[in-house]
């Protein structure tokens, strides 16, 4: 029998009953990424893996995540094992600590296998990007659709059905655009929920920590177990999270969820928007309310760069520590100029470098008003807008990404950026926001986006949970790949 | 932008880039100037308070505590040139 394909529940359900062993289903999972064909591999920890197994005792039959395999995004640092974040830079980085988010999957009992792989830094959408080439996405014939990013690994290896989930992190999408692409359920909760203790700094005012799992019961289990505050990152919330697995229930009746009029209408893809307004119409029979509403188009229109100037701006200052001098894969030089400009030249692919020039334009100081400065007035007017909505609404639904995960090499003649950023919102207002499998094309799956206020992460995995249930896609994996 | 422009902002934060890679990022950067104009049309932008962070952010003061810290070879795995107790940098002040 394989013991790959399972979520976290039905694994645990085969543990607590004895027909198998955690040493048994890593031994499978070893053998799983050993044959992976999509390119998701960064490092391996096989053999600390297998000790924590052999070193696990009786099944736990409280605890659901004993002796549960997981893949770690390589941006997440991990004691004694390279973190590269898929960067030249950094490829021979050894942290001296664990994230604390991998430090309470473990206290629980739960394996790190491998660590996975990501667009360079987390700066990208594609999993095209990451130093040792492109990442596949396990749908499609052969290996040639794009899985997204950036947590293309961590989606990929879930969707191939390795592990029953996977860590990921999500500055402006990288987490739910993935998860539509594959299948998946991608999560990020409230900003500053999860700690990012350990986690590479992309923009902190965006970054999130998160996961890809095949079910949303599982990110559930996942979120009880690691949010809350530590007092390792100074940004996590102080505030009591509701638990949400035990408030898990039947029951979508009186629900109000808003539709975005000016949104839906840049979505090209009309099988994608008759799929959405299927479920639309189960969620009414169900007793739910959808009104569609409209947003300014200017609002919309301001997503896309109010993220792309803030991210990159944030960026470049962050990783100014990536000098080769005191931090990084240091090349030689006669001069600390030359250091530095040899180190970062062949240290960061060209996305990296074109978007720290740009943060750098954008904060100048002649730049700075109309760049940055108007861009964080932006962010304002962003939350502000959708805050407004959201109290009124106990979710907005929307389809995550307008198209199904496109060719490898596939030039697009234009881009709605509207509609292929619409969830870096979420990122702008630190709001929860959970993608989903809604559908497929031609076998390709799409996801249905699902957002709430701050800290009512437990009613948005609810509603997500009760979509799940009407959608009936449940543990899905590509299966094709194995 | 000239790419030129662009080659001349990556040296300023230490980013050498060759002419082909500097026209690439001046026909992005062209790209993303069309889109920071949707910045400006909102109304009366420019008078809206700034948004850095989703939440208000408290400084927090902790307590100075004294605890154990790693070991110096601990300390020294990640460095490649380490002499004695001391990992060695090229010299950067001229």
């Amino acid at each position: 029998m394989s013991y790959l394909n399972l979520t976290i529940k039905q694994l645990h359900t085969l543990y607590v009953e004895g027909k198998t062993t955690p040493a048994l289903v890593l031994e499978e999972v070893i053998a799983s990424l050993e044959q992976d064909k999509h390119n998701i591999l960064e490092a391996t920890m096989y053999e600390e893996a297998r000790k924590a197994a052999k070193a696990l005792g009786a099944v736990e039959k409280d605890n659901l995540l004993w002796g549960v395999p997981f893949l770690v995004k390589d941006n997440l640092s991990t004691k004694g094992i390279i973190t590269s974040g898929s960067s030249n830079l950094l490829c021979d980085y050894v942290p001296l600590f664990d994230a604390t988010v991998i430090s309470r999957l473990v206290a629980q009992k739960a394996i790190p296998v491998a660590k996975v792989t990501l667009d360079e830094l987390g700066m990208g959408g594609s999993g095209k990007t990451g130093h040792k080439g492109v990442t596949t996405n396990p749908y499609g014939k052969g290996e040639k659709r794009e899985v997204g990013g950036s947590s293309s690994g961590s989606a990929s290896g879930v969707a191939s059905g390795y592990v029953p989930f996977a860590l990921g992190s999500d500055t402006g999408d990288s987490i739910r655009k993935p998860a539509s692409y594959a299948g998946l359920v991608g999560f990020k909760p409230t900003w500053g929920t999860i700690s990012r203790y350990g986690l590479y700094s992309f923009t902190p005012s965006l970054d999130h920590i998160g996961f890809l799992t095949r079910s949303v019961f599982d990110a559930a289990l996942l979120f009880d177990v690691v949010g809350g505050n530590d007092e390792l990152d100074l940004t996590t919330t102080t505030k009591q999270l509701e638990k949400v697995v035990p408030n898990l229930t039947r029951n979508i009746k009186g629900k109000k969820f808003a539709v975005i009029k000016e949104l839906i209408d840049q979505f090209e893809d009309q099988d994608i928007i008759k799929t959405f307004n299927e479920l639309l119409v189960k969620l009414t029979k169900e007793g739910a309310v959808i009104e569609t509403i409209n947003v300014d188009i200017n609002v919309l229109n301001a997503i896309f760069p109010t993220y792309f100037v803030i991210s990159c701006a944030e960026a470049v200052s962050n990783n100014a520590n990536l000098s080769g001098i005191i931090f990084g894969n240091g090349k030689k030089g006669d001069t600390y100029e030359d250091i530095m400009m040899n180190t970062r030249r062949d240290g960061f692919g060209l996305q990296v470098k074109s978007r720290f020039i740009m943060g750098n334009y954008f904060l100048k100081k002649e730049n700075r008003p109309t760049h940055y400065d108007r861009a964080l007035k932006t962010r304002n007017v962003i939350v502000k807008t959708f805050t407004e909505i959201l109290k009124k609404y106990d979710a907005v639904l929307l389809p995550a990404t307008p198209i199904v995960a496109p060719l490898i090499d596939e030039v697009r003649k234009s881009t709605n950026e509207i509609a292929v950023n619409h969830l870096a919102v979420s990122n702008l207002g630190g709001f929860p926001s959970v993608t989903l499998p809604l559908g497929f094309k031609q076998g390709l799956p799409f996801g249905i986006n699902v957002t709430s206020e701050p800290y009512r992460d437990a009613g948005l995995l609810n509603i997500a949970w009760n979509i799940e249930q009407l959608t009936g896609y449940y543990n899905v994996s590509a299966g094709d790949t194995l | 932008m000239k790419k030129e422009q662009i080659i001349k902002l990556g040296k300023e934060i230490f980013l050498l880039l060759n002419e082909e890679e500097g026209q690439k990022v001046a026909d992005d950067f062209m790209y993303i100037e069309e889109q920071v104009k949707y910045l400006g049309k909102l109304e009366n932008i420019d008078q809206e308070e700034p948004l850095i962070f989703p939440f208000p952010q408290k400084g927090v003061l902790s307590e100075d505590v004294s605890e154990d810290t790693y070991k110096p070879e601990v300390l020294f795995s990640n460095s490649k040139n380490v002499e004695d107790e001391f990992i060695v940098l090229p010299k950067v002040v001229k």
